[in-house]
């Protein structure tokens, strides 16, 4: 049998057993068929639109330059960054998809549900639509597996969670400056917290930033801007930025436009 | 002249496009670079879909899109920061083909457990991506020949490496028997083996 026959059978396993047993001595002994052997291995397996050519990490010595590069800080920072993305869009669209539903299924509904709104809370104060609308329980988290700086997010986290405003700004000002300009949360963090105590020039610097910054969660900036002018009674500049809201589709859309239509 | 000058338009269409191309590419490759969380949204925004709908149609579910996509844009990065290459067609195609080549990884990986377990000493998260990065550029170097080859070889190779019997080759292609539906798949696969062994990102291989 010619070679290549040979491997081929050897390799889609047709050979009887005397001849696989010779095959394997070859293999062995014969360094040039060896290399045929696996050439046509690899070959078979690369091109079997339902197999994979895996390779034996002792095979290729670049191994080792590529798993450097993937352990290094810059593909750990990606890899950061891929894991918040990835977890806003998954939010993103299942929250687009329930909207999309509740419009389709239940848009009579909320023509009622509308009618008594306009019926019942017609004297909704800006302070009590802040109150009812300011839910700060939905921000990312920004403690990410891995990170040096993990233990002071969590701290900062954990302070917000318990409403101690004063302890999250101290840890987020004095120990996290550098990583405000990469993280959004923590920006929000900040600006909500100023906001709580009442700081509002500092809270609208702060939620400015954020706007003005290029992250992703850029736009959350405008919503909690938005509310920061409610509880501060400026209904205009509330308006203002909720219809920037809605106009772009811009987080918690829907949730401003309920706002703006209790507010006209 | 009069033949000439939509020749000339056109192949200037045809530049512009191709410049077009290359700057969305380049556009999507530097967000990955630069750690573009905006840009990267618009990544996931325009290709996540077709890959999501593509793994859960093969066995997969929501995490398995999830974890894929990732790891394929961690590749892409990787090697492009490494050694960059063309990306040839869009960077929406190459990343789909690169999510299906992990997740075609993936499944053969759970078939082959045993074996593939014993060479992977340490259960290691990045050997592994390495691994899978230099697999899918092997895989690159022997697809992009496959494609290249005369047509009639394509189409009797395509059959051959799917396992499609010869019995059933000689009933497709119209040979007149199994011996000449051998001797077919026997040149031709002389001939890609010969394109491949030719090919500079094959003797790169070689010299390592």
């Amino acid at each position: 049998m010619e070679d290549s026959l040979l491997i081929e059978k050897f390799l889609n396993d047709q050979l009887s057993p005397l001849e696989k047993e010779n095959v394997l001595k070859r293999i062995e002994q014969d360094p040039s068929f060896r290399a045929q052997v696996r050439f046509e291995q690899e070959l078979m397996d690369s091109l079997d639109p339902r197999g994979w050519n895996f390779l034996d990490p002792n095979e290729d010595p670049t191994i080792t330059l590529f798993e450097e590069a993937f352990k290094s800080e810059k593909t750990q920072d990606l890899k950061r960054t891929l894991e918040e993305v990835s977890y806003n869009y998954s939010n993103q669209s299942t929250s687009k998809r329930s909207t999309r539903w509740i419009l389709y299924s239940s848009a009579a509904m909320i023509a009622v549900i509308v009618g008594l709104f306009a019926w019942f809370n017609t004297n909704e104060s800006p302070q009590d639509l802040y109150a009812s609308y300011f839910d700060p329980t939905d921000l990312t988290s920004v403690a990410v597996r891995g990170d040096s700086t993990e233990d002071l997010l969590i701290q900062a986290e954990i302070a917000f969670e318990d409403k101690d405003y004063k302890k999250t700004l101290s840890i987020i000002d004095e120990q996290l400056k550098d990583l405000q300009n990469s993280k959004s949360a923590v920006y929000l963090y900040k600006g909500i917290s100023h906001m709580e105590l009442n700081e509002f020039n500092a809270a609208e610097d702060t939620f400015n930033t954020l706007i003005d910054s290029n992250l992703m969660d850029a736009e959350k900036g405008l919503w909690f801007e938005a509310l920061l002018f409610l509880k501060m009674n400026d209904t205009k500049a509330a308006k203002k930025v909720l219809q920037e809201i809605v106009d772009n589709n811009y987080y918690n859309y829907s949730k401003a436009s309920e706002v703006l239509k209790k507010l006209s | 002249m009069k033949i000439c000058y939509p020749n000339n338009f056109r192949k200037f269409k045809f530049v512009s496009e191709d410049i077009k191309l290359m700057k969305n590419n380049l556009r999507f490759l530097n967000a990955l670079l630069v750690d573009d969380s905006v840009e990267i949204m618009n990544i996931y925004k325009t290709c996540f879909p077709a890959v999501r709908k593509f793994i859960i149609q093969n066995k997969g579910q929501d995490v398995d899109a999830e974890d894929i996509f990732q790891k394929a844009l961690l590749q892409i990065a990787v090697r492009y920061r490494k050694e960059p290459f063309e990306i040839k067609s869009t960077f929406e195609g190459y990343l789909f083909t690169a999510c299906k080549n992990l997740w075609r990884r993936e499944l053969n990986k759970s078939k082959k457990r045993v074996t593939y377990e014993q060479q992977l000493e340490r259960n290691d998260e990045e050997q592994d991506q390495a691994l899978a990065l230099l697999e899918q550029k092997r895989w690159e170097l022997f697809t992009d020949n496959l494609s290249v080859i005369s047509e009639n070889c394509k189409k009797v190779l395509e059959l051959f490496f799917a396992k499609i019997s010869y019995a059933e080759i000689v009933k497709k292609l119209g040979y007149s028997s199994e011996t000449v539906a051998r001797q077919r798949v026997f040149k031709c696969k002389a001939k890609l083996t010969d394109m491949i062994k030719k090919d500079k990102r094959y003797y790169v291989l070689q010299q390592i």
